[in-house]
């Protein structure tokens, strides 16, 4: 590089990325933590090897194939054209710019970045077979998540030339049904098929409740995700392009091309993660699990179109998904018997299927791209280029969700179920995961029936409550309003 | 002897910066076999154990592996294995055929020493 400011463009947009990944990588630190915390003490650490050791699988693979399928088939191949000039050379895993490369900064750094939102898709799919799950099955499923049908949903519908978005006018602008939307299909696929944990269901089809055995940390694993999420975000924006189709206008793109700031999306990320909190709360009635995974949920389900919402759009629309998919939730779960331990399937698949639908609607008529030549769109703007519209995202989520998502999961869980290796044996699910191979995970862990002052406070105090032992004196403090009318 | 690049001097002619530039083929194709060979030694290892654990449940009995405690009330494998052979049935379930007893001290260490084994190092055990 001879001009210094190209050459500060390309680096500063190499470190851009690079910091992304960076921060993607809380995002698993997360998935981590709150999965372990999801989980029985008896399936702690089988939970984690689960989920650690598809980051490794996703990152070869995505280096054998999944980067060359991104490059080469946003046009089907078939449907609007054949494989992309240029795929070959960019992303084949014996070209040398997928190596060190003194003349190319830059697709290294993208390479990771997608990589990253791979290790997501497969990550969440690591929610379908908590507790009851082969490690083997599962390793094998989220590559084929991460490294295969995400990438071919994110090449038609998460490209600037994908076929989707050409044609359909898709737009998914922060990957609610490109990453959630097919990763929650194929927990839906895989649930249906290993079936729910020993217990889950009672005599009658009652549900029961399997708590987590360690709901903060639940919690502070969802909190560390949305840490993860702000790289998720920054990464599917391009940061320095030219956009003006006359003379120079450089910005912020996103994934399209189609002009945004890291500004707006500052404020569309925090306010529709409140959006979702404040709902949470509500409607789960102040739930920790399920106020902090409404935050989430509420990222996603206006992620489609958070490069252009007004703050308050998103903030309501974000509150009227998490409702939604937390109601469907727990029909869903009564209705049909699935075992979503973790509520994938609503957190990420019916809210990220929501927000691509909703996005048609409130997006309608904007331009999705810059139309490639001798492609025609369903519905265009003024000026030919493809147009977003309701149809176009609606039938994108069903391909999303359940073309790509629930139906490759389902036939690869059927084809693993079939040869015995989906689901661990009955006596080890009861016994636990970790039981034999691993010693426990709380070694120490005897204090439960611990009996101190405070204990023995709070004990005397209940029995007074209760009316069994009358202790003249009351806690120290002030009163509610309540006990005061007792 | 070199295996890629001897100077650096005209950056702007250099392209690939790794050694023994022409074998990236064989290294994804060796590459990919190490990823399938992966998978397969991964599915037998699993499956090797879970044939493991059921073999011991069975010896020690269900019941028993989910009583108190749950699996940590029982002795290691190689202790069990000693105390198996003097039961006196498969379904030697109960806390007096084994010699163990699901205390709240934890009855890993009375199992061992009832039977007589050695037993793993409680390091190794935990």
């Amino acid at each position: 590089m001879q001009d210094p400011i190209e050459a500060l463009t390309i680096i500063f947009t190499e470190f851009y990325y690079w910091v992304t990944v960076a921060l993607m990588f809380l995002i698993h630190v997360g998935f981590s933590t709150y999965e372990i915390a999801a989980v029985r003490p008896k399936n702690m650490q089988r939970t984690l090897m689960k989920h650690f050791m598809v980051i490794p699988l996703v990152t070869i693979t995505f280096f054998f194939f999944g980067w060359w399928l991104y490059n080469a088939i946003p046009s089907g191949p078939g449907i609007t054209g054949g494989i992309l000039d240029g795929a070959g050379e960019t992303a084949a895993p014996w070209s040398p710019l997928m190596a060190p490369e003194l003349q190319d900064r830059l697709n290294g750094v993208f390479w990771a970045a997608f990589l990253l939102f791979s290790w997501t898709a497969a990550a969440i799919v690591s929610g379908a077979v908590l507790e009851r799950g082969r490690t083997g099955a599962f390793l094998i499923l989220g590559t084929m998540v991460g490294s295969v049908t995400w990438v071919i949903d994110a090449a038609w519908g998460w490209h600037p030339e994908g076929w989707m978005v050409q044609v359909m006018g898709y737009h998914d602008a922060y990957a609610s049904g490109v990453i959630h939307g097919i990763a929650g299909g194929a927990v839906l696929g895989v649930i249906l098929v290993i079936g729910p944990r020993i217990g889950k269901f009672g005599p009658r089809g009652e549900v029961r409740d399997i708590k987590p055995h360690n709901v903060w940390m639940c919690c502070v694993g969802l909190f560390i995700i949305y840490t993860g999420f702000w790289g998720f975000y920054v990464a599917c924006n391009i940061p320095i392009a030219n956009i003006s189709t006359e003379g120079v206008y450089l910005s912020a793109t996103n994934i399209y091309g189609m002009p945004t700031t890291l500004s707006g999306i500052t404020f569309n990320f925090l306010m529709s993660l409140s959006g979702g909190i404040l709902a949470a709360y509500l409607v789960s009635r102040g739930d920790p699990f399920w106020t902090f995974s409404g935050g989430l949920a509420g990222i996603i389900a206006t992620s489609a179109g958070n490069d252009l919402y007004h703050p308050l759009q998103s903030m309501i629309l974000a509150a009227i998904g998490v409702v939604i998919i937390y109601k469907l939730h727990f029909w869903v779960e009564r209705r049909f018997k699935l075992d979503d331990v973790v509520g994938a399937v609503a957190v990420h698949g019916y809210a990220g299927t929501f927000g691509v639908v909703v996005a048609g609607f409130m997006l309608w008529g904007y331009p999705a791209a810059a139309p490639v030549e001798g492609v025609t769109a369903w519905f265009t703007t003024p000026e030919g280029w493809p147009a977003v519209n309701p149809l176009g995202n609606l039938i994108g989520a069903l391909i999303m969700f359940g073309v790509l998502g629930f139906l490759p999961a389902f036939a690869v869980a059927k084809l693993l179920d079939a040869f015995g290796l989906l689901r661990v044996p009955r006596a080890v699910e009861l016994a636990g995961l970790d039981a034999h191979e691993h010693s426990p995970s709380y070694p120490y862990f005897r204090g439960a029936d611990v009996v101190d002052g405070v204990a023995a406070d709070e004990r005397a105090l209940a029995e007074a409550m209760d009316g069994s032992s009358s202790n003249g004196t009351g806690p120290a403090g002030s009163v509610a309003r309540e006990d005061t009318r007792r | 002897m070199g295996t890629g690049l001897d100077s650096f001097s005209n950056p702007q002619d250099i392209g690939a910066l790794y050694p023994f530039v022409g074998s990236e083929v064989l290294l994804v194709v060796v590459g990919i076999v190490l990823w399938l060979a992966w998978h397969v030694r991964q599915i037998v290892i699993e499956n090797q154990e879970y044939r493991r654990a059921l073999e011991l449940y069975q010896r020690v009995g269900m019941s028993r592996v989910l009583q108190q405690g749950g699996t940590e009330s029982l002795a290691d494998e190689q202790a069990l294995a000693t105390s198996g052979s003097s039961d006196t049935g498969p379904s030697a379930g109960s806390e007096s055929a084994t010699g163990a007893t699901a205390s709240p001290t934890g009855s890993r260490h009375s199992a061992t020493s009832d039977a007589g084994g050695p037993g793993r190092p409680e390091s190794a055990a935990h």
